[in-house]
């Protein structure tokens, strides 16, 4: 039993972060009784690096957040500057929403909304251990000595255990932004058994806006769009209110880069922690790609409140007077002034191999990560998995079965299946190529793919749910309409305009879309039709049917893997069965994947060796 | 008594083929194959390679000490890959060691005498060899050496790149890209398609180490197919008579040439019939020149053999003992006298697999393997043809798909391939 209890919760939530706060929230609107902790509450969902929200693959996790009731996609559209749809040509498979994001708002909005959530208190301190008997969850006690009792913790502590932030031959121990480090937790996490990394990330300087001459720069205004992140916003016209501007690096800064690169600490040796190669300073952008003349860079506002710019593309760790020159060797940053210095920080993560499916740790029971302590980058990894670790712990708290998404039904899935299983050596970034089924997991149907699990689980609300009904309502009502025969003859004017060939006897209006050439949008000014139906509603409709035979073949697959990738299997000694190659017996051994589809995608487990699997699981009956 | 060497498992395709060798010699000749100088511990199998000419399998060899052997007497047995042609070629790098062949039944003779055996049972002991080919045995020895997968890896690669292209355009859309290969994507797919195309069409040829070449006999009742099929394979297999229609099954005999086996199918005479029983056979004649690689139209004098085929076919005119004549249409030979059957027999191997056959060469012999790169071909092919018209996403779709069928022959499956190339052909990120 624990002594002198503060208070007792069903669950803590350790950081809040945007993993944090999805998990906190999730808990908390489940019913749960809930604390969040922070290092500090001017910290709460901060951007620590780009003020932005989306971008590809990520717009995706942002929107599947939504739909399953979580906060991102509402803070991001409360906090908006400027929206675009990025490969808007390159088919609806891949297009991602991305919003540039007021980031003073979007602290705001999101510790309010925190705030006001019922069953969720919000307590600024350090938490120093995490508290087990028979490893088991039972509390937390603080740096203060404070102790809370709660059945599950959610560790999301983001960059901020043991941090370090390096700026050339400066070093300090202290998290993003000058926020306070935690320095404590690494040793509880250590005495419980689990395994801690380091890993790197880093980010560009900050610089004075009135500063910059915008006339060296290409203007990126935003897309006229008719699609925010959250459902709950899509009948309103998101505004732009700010620009970006495209620039580029000159051979002058790469000079001044080589030659000062011996003081870079990537290069000097001083920065240990693993770098995620999505992410690369300049210093390494240069260095690797050496015959690379120029490269490009973003200049976007950081809030609507303040005149300082974020400069994407050039994170450095460079000593600060090699950056103030450099910086100023970029065509219109001649008198640029530097507001805050570029940097590099390191932290402690952990191993996630080490945790199940549902995120939960496999040695102690209700210990749940989330977030880039599990070594992702980024900001919606961090939600998504804070999110899908907050739903977890409360069927953890309530002796419900976990929650797992597919990989073929959400980037989440994607996304913590790979975490799970995956050998990571470095921070990961969601990407649309990781994902097998992309021509599924788009933008425009994150809502229809997950609003209704979402509702199971009791996080989509009634207002959500109601809008959702109405959604399906509109798409069905269009699809029937769509039946319609039509008469050649009255089609003919379209099909010329279209520069089709004209049908030889009657077709459907569905089976016109299906041409090349012609969209839904045709159809509705010919015909006059769905004057009512919101554009995204149209836009989603005409991709189903354009994409039918392609959405079919991956239904296919899809069914035809989950017959095997579903087997689940028993704790084997893979040691023992002789027929896998050496190679796979480590990885199989090291791993323990839960399931057959999951030991498939371990890097090292070849097709062949799937087959010995598949024979010895039926020879040993377990099938 | 002298030492012995003889294959003990049946011949012909099989996972592993026996060889056992008995007498004083066996431990000794062991040692010379493995190139080593072991004292075998007996009856404990060991992993060796095995060195047989220019041919290296990785076998695993047993010594077993006398009399605790199946002979009675010293035995080594060598278990190699299956397959007639490298079993062989062990057994007579044996023999070049002053090795005698086994007599039939002879293992079981010296188990008889030695007291392993009673004599119903020792006589129960058959052994059959079923002749198999020398290009089989190559083909099956590159694929141990992997060279096929180094190909078939090749090409993954070259889709591995594409992808990198367009995924790392997807993934970073706001970045841009300096393109440094000199032809279009599409050009390196319609490329590739190529090769893939032949590859499969030369699979054909694989296939044909593997399985043979299929030869049907057909033409007229009574011009002397099942006489032709005899000649060719040296055998009396099909029945001869006078009496036309005397066949009425396919009959079946085999030969090798070259290295290759050729199978002969000789069909019932094709005619106008009433009779029920000869109806089916020509049914069957027909469908057996569906099934064949080549059709041996056998005409005569008075019965020209007038059946229509897409398939490679050779005019033979039979029973040029009796007559023939200085023409390029037919090749004139005399079933009866053997006339000309070895230039048949050339010119069967030169239509059929000569064109494109080179015993260094690759093929895929693996039915599994050839439907997987079947399945990448046919996902390229049809990327080509929509690759105008459609976006992106769906291109990078059909594209992955054909990586993954080729990732089934190479065991390259994981996306994170592609991943790594991304990032290390493309300077990307914030």
């Amino acid at each position: 039993m624990l002594e002198n209890v503060i208070d007792n919760y069903d669950a803590i939530v350790i950081g809040s972060g945007h993993a944090g706060s999805e998990a906190a929230l999730a808990l908390a609107r489940l019913n749960k009784k809930t604390l969040l902790t922070t290092l500090n509450l001017d910290s709460i969902a901060f951007l620590a690096c780009n003020p932005s929200i989306g971008g590809t693959a990520k717009g995706q996790l942002a929107g599947e957040i939504d739909a399953l009731g979580g906060e991102m996609g509402v803070n991001a559209d409360k906090s908006l500057l400027q929206l675009r749809m990025l490969n808007s040509g390159k088919g609806p498979a891949v297009q991602s929403l991305r919003a540039q994001v007021d980031k003073v708002e979007y602290h705001n909005e999101m510790k309010h909304t925190l705030e006001r959530q019922k069953n969720l208190d919000i307590l600024q301190c350090e938490v120093a251990e995490i508290l087990v008997d028979q490893d088991k969850i039972v509390g937390i006690k603080t740096g203060m000595g404070e102790v809370f009792s709660c059945k599950a913790v959610v560790v999301c502590t983001g960059v901020y255990l043991n941090s370090k932030v390096i700026i050339g031959d400066y070093t300090k121990n202290t998290g993003p932004n000058g926020f306070e480090p935690s320095n404590l937790l690494t040793k509880s996490l250590i005495d419980l058994g689990i395994e801690i990394r380091r890993f790197k990330t880093g980010t560009p300087a900050r610089v004075d806006g009135k500063s910059i001459d915008y006339s060296k720069f290409e203007i990126q205004p935003g897309d006229d769009l008719n699609v925010s992140f959250s459902q709950l916003n899509y009948n309103k016209q998101p505004k732009n209110k700010h620009v970006c501007y495209l620039g580029y690096t000159t051979e002058a800064m790469h000079n001044c880069i080589r030659e000062n690169i011996d003081r870079a600490p990537l290069y000097s040796g001083k920065i240990k922690g693993v770098g995620p190669r999505y992410c690369p300073s300049i210093e390494d952008k240069i260095m690797r790609f050496a015959d690379k003349e120029r490269h490009q860079l973003f200049l976007e506002p950081e809030s609507a409140l303040t005149d300082e710019v974020y400069v994407q593309g050039i994170s450095s760790s460079m000593p600060t007077d090699v950056q103030r020159k450099m910086y100023k060797l970029i065509d219109g940053f001649e008198n640029v002034k530097i507001m805050r210095f570029a940097y590099a920080i390191e932290y402690d993560c952990i191993n996630a191999t080490e945790l199940k499916n549902n995120l939960e740790s496999k040695k102690i029971s209700g210990l749940f990560f989330a977030g880039q302590i599990n070594g992702t980058s980024g900001y919606e990894e961090a939600a998504a998995q804070g999110l899908m670790a907050g739903i977890n712990a409360q069927r953890y708290i309530d002796a419900l079965p976990p929650v797992v998404l597919r990989r073929d039904q959400a980037y989440i899935g994607v996304l913590i299946d790979d975490l799970v299983t995956k050998d990571i050596i470095e921070p990961y970034r969601m990407m649309t190529s990781r994902a097998e089924y992309r021509l599924i997991l788009r933008q425009d149907n994150c809502d229809i793919r997950l609003t209704e699990i979402g509702r199971q689980l009791g996080l989509v609300d009634n207002k959500r749910y109601k809008l959702f009904k109405q959604k399906l309502k509109l798409i069905d009502d269009v699809n029937n309409e769509l039946k319609r025969m039509c008469n050649p003859k009255q089609l003919e004017k379209l099909f010329i305009d279209k520069n089709e060939s004209i049908p030889k006897s009657g077709l459907t209006l569905k089976e016109c879309i299906k041409r090349n050439n012609i969209t839904i949008f045709d159809i509705q000014n010919y015909y006059n039709l769905f004057e009512t139906v919101p554009k995204n509603i149209l836009d989603y409709i005409n991709t189903e049917i354009k994409y039918e035979g392609y959405i079919k073949k991956e239904l296919e697959q899809i069914e035809k893997q989950k017959k095997t990738d579903n087997i689940s299997l028993p704790d084997l000694d893979y040691n023992s069965i002789l027929g896998l190659r050496l190679e796979a017996r480590q990885k199989l051994n090291k791993f323990k994947p839960s399931t057959l589809g999951q030991a498939k995608r371990i890097d090292g487990v070849s097709p062949s060796d799937i087959n010995v699997l598949l024979v010895y699981l039926k020879l040993k009956k377990y099938i | 008594m002298e030492t012995i060497v003889a294959l003990a498992t049946p011949p012909g395709n099989s996972g592993v083929a026996i060889i056992r060798i008995s007498g004083e010699k066996s431990k000794e000749i062991l040692n010379k194959l493995i190139h080593e100088d072991l004292d075998f511990e007996p009856r404990k199998m060991y992993l060796k390679n095995v060195y047989a000419g220019d041919i290296v399998d990785k076998c695993l060899v047993v010594f077993f000490a006398s009399p605790h052997s199946y002979t009675g007497e010293d035995v080594a047995e060598i278990h190699s890959h299956g397959g007639y042609f490298l079993s062989q070629k062990i057994i007579d790098t044996i023999l070049e060691q002053g090795v005698t062949l086994a007599g039939k039944g002879e293992f079981s003779k010296r188990a008889f005498i030695n007291g392993k055996m009673s004599m119903d049972q020792a006589e129960g002991v058959m052994d059959l060899i079923n002749a198999e080919s020398e290009m089989q045995a190559k083909a099956g020895s590159n694929l141990i050496q992997g060279k096929l997968k180094e190909l078939i890896s090749d090409y993954q690669n070259t889709l591995t790149d594409i992808l990198a292209e367009i995924e790392a355009k997807l993934d970073y859309p706001e970045y841009e890209y300096d393109d440094t290969e000199t032809k279009s994507l599409k050009e390196r797919l319609l490329a590739l398609k190529t090769d893939l195309e032949n590859l499969i069409a030369e699979s054909k040829s694989g296939l044909i180490i593997k399985n043979g070449v299929k030869v049907a006999i057909v033409g007229a009742p009574n011009v002397g197919k099942s006489s032709l099929l005899n000649a060719l394979s040296k055998t009396d297999k099909a029945i001869v008579t006078d009496i036309a229609g005397t066949t009425r099954d396919v009959i079946e005999a085999e030969y090798e040439y070259n290295g290759i086996i050729f199978r002969l199918y000789d069909t019932a005479g094709i005619h106008e019939s009433d009779d029920v029983v000869e109806k089916i056979g020509i049914n069957r004649a027909l469908k057996t020149i569906d099934d064949c690689d080549i059709v041996l139209k056998i005409s005569t004098l008075n019965n020209i053999c007038d059946i229509e085929t897409n398939k490679p076919t050779i005019e033979v005119f039979n029973k040029s003992d009796l007559y023939s004549y200085n023409d390029d249409k037919y090749i004139y030979i005399s079933a009866l006298t053997m006339k000309n059957i070895d230039k048949l027999k050339h010119l069967i191997f030169e239509k059929t697999v000569k064109e494109d056959f080179n015993s260094n060469k690759l093929y895929l012999t693996n039915t599994r393997h050839i439907e997987c790169v079947k399945k990448a071909k046919k996902a390229i092919e049809n990327v080509l043809k929509i690759f105008d018209e459609t976006t992106m996403d769906i291109i990078s779709s059909e594209i992955k798909s054909a990586w993954y069928s080729l990732g089934e022959i190479t065991g390259v499956t994981s996306d994170e391939n592609i991943i790594d190339k991304i990032f290390s052909k493309f300077c990307l990120g914030k």
